[in-house]
């Protein structure tokens, strides 16, 4: 279409359920597995990309993220509390398996800042924890023999002092 | 058009399912969603995505991380996790990147350098060496400050004390002190 500047073109996304997001590819750009799709096509691209790895739940979520991002940033100054506030209502949104499906889908798609956050959300979540909040948490097995997990836990004992009861 | 879910036979019992490869999804109507939304957050957080979570962790989390499995294991032990934690402390050293980290990890590493040096010079004063004050409270982490019990919410993060420029030469000399005596043992040893 002519007369369209660079911004204002949309891009369609589809997830592993078939929904079809229509975003727009300023907003596409932060979705960098998507930008170098986009990039790597030699014509423009129409049709719908597919991402056979996120679903509906988490594009949406993290199209919700980058759109108001983008929101805080252009408009006024002080836009920073703001952008605190939502960032702490977006955390608080959501369970543990959702928050763990989200930096799937965003590590997947290559979202940095939101990656950045999440991260550093998770983190905060399993800071001053016990191993097995962190095992049930992540579902993970434990792996290790019973002496094996007690010399580790002598090594590291300074870590385990004031742990928060699960 | 369905694609199979192939199975993986990685050997890590979960009873809530086999692992879901994220790359082939069974794309079924509504009631396989349900399944799937259970499944595909559940785990696979490979060696890159958890160094990224222990990139933001603190000493404590990443050491208690270490005992978790033996994936977590290999990953906490990461000189690079442990360089974070170790510079995140301390001043200007007065040297560069490149230089430091390449002198300390001749000397045994960050994470030794850490664990030996740095963590009880972070320690506030207290009579005895063996107990942190923060066993005394079941809330109160001195060093660290005050935890908040907001779920998943993302706390103030309080700043780790800052180490001046002695303390942390004194750290990097006993940590070539320790290097040496170790070499010198070595060598008497062989002759």
């Amino acid at each position: 279409m002519s007369g369209i500047s660079d911004t204002e073109r949309m891009i369609t996304l589809k997830t592993v359920e078939g929904t079809l997001f229509d975003v727009k590819s300023s907003i596409a750009k932060d979705l960098k597995t998507v930008q170098a799709f986009i990039d790597d096509s030699d014509d423009d691209v129409t049709s719908p990309i597919p991402l056979p790895n996120v679903f509906t739940r988490e594009l949406s979520r993290i199209l919700d993220y980058l759109n108001n991002h983008h929101r805080f940033r252009s408009g006024i100054e002080k836009a920073d509390e703001e952008m605190a506030r939502y960032d702490a209502e977006f955390a608080k949104s959501m369970s543990h398996e959702e928050l763990k499906a989200l930096i799937l889908a965003a590590n997947y798609l290559n979202v940095k800042d939101l990656l950045e956050f999440l991260n550093q959300t998770v983190a905060d979540v399993i800071q001053n924890k016990s191993v097995e909040f962190v095992r049930n948490f992540f579902g993970i097995e434990n792996d290790y023999t019973p002496e094996e997990e007690e010399k580790l836990r002598n090594e590291n004992e300074w870590a385990f002092n004031g742990v928060e009861q699960d | 058009m369905k694609r199979p879910i192939p199975r993986d036979g990685d050997g890590n019992g979960n009873g809530n399912g086999d692992l879901l490869k994220m790359k082939k999804v069974k794309v079924d109507g509504d009631a396989n969603a349900e399944e799937n939304c259970v499944l595909r957050g559940m785990r696979y957080f490979d060696d890159n995505v958890l160094f990224e979570v222990l990139k933001h962790a603190d000493a404590r989390t990443l050491a208690m991380a270490s005992c978790v499995n033996k994936q977590w294991h290999k990953t906490a032990q990461d000189e690079r996790l442990w360089e974070l934690i170790c510079t995140k402390q301390w001043a200007n050293t007065g040297c560069g990147e490149e230089q430091l980290r390449s002198v300390v990890l001749a000397l045994g590493g960050f994470r030794r350098l850490h664990s030996l040096y740095l963590r009880p010079l972070s320690k506030p004063y207290s009579s005895s060496s063996s107990s942190s004050s923060s066993s005394s409270s079941p809330t109160s982490s001195s060093v660290w400050g005050p935890i908040s019990q907001a779920p998943v919410a993302p706390r103030p993060k309080p700043l780790p004390p800052r180490l001046g420029k002695d303390a942390v030469h004194l750290s990097l000399s006993l940590l070539s002190i320790r290097f040496y005596e170790k070499m010198s043992n070595f060598n008497n040893r062989t002759r």
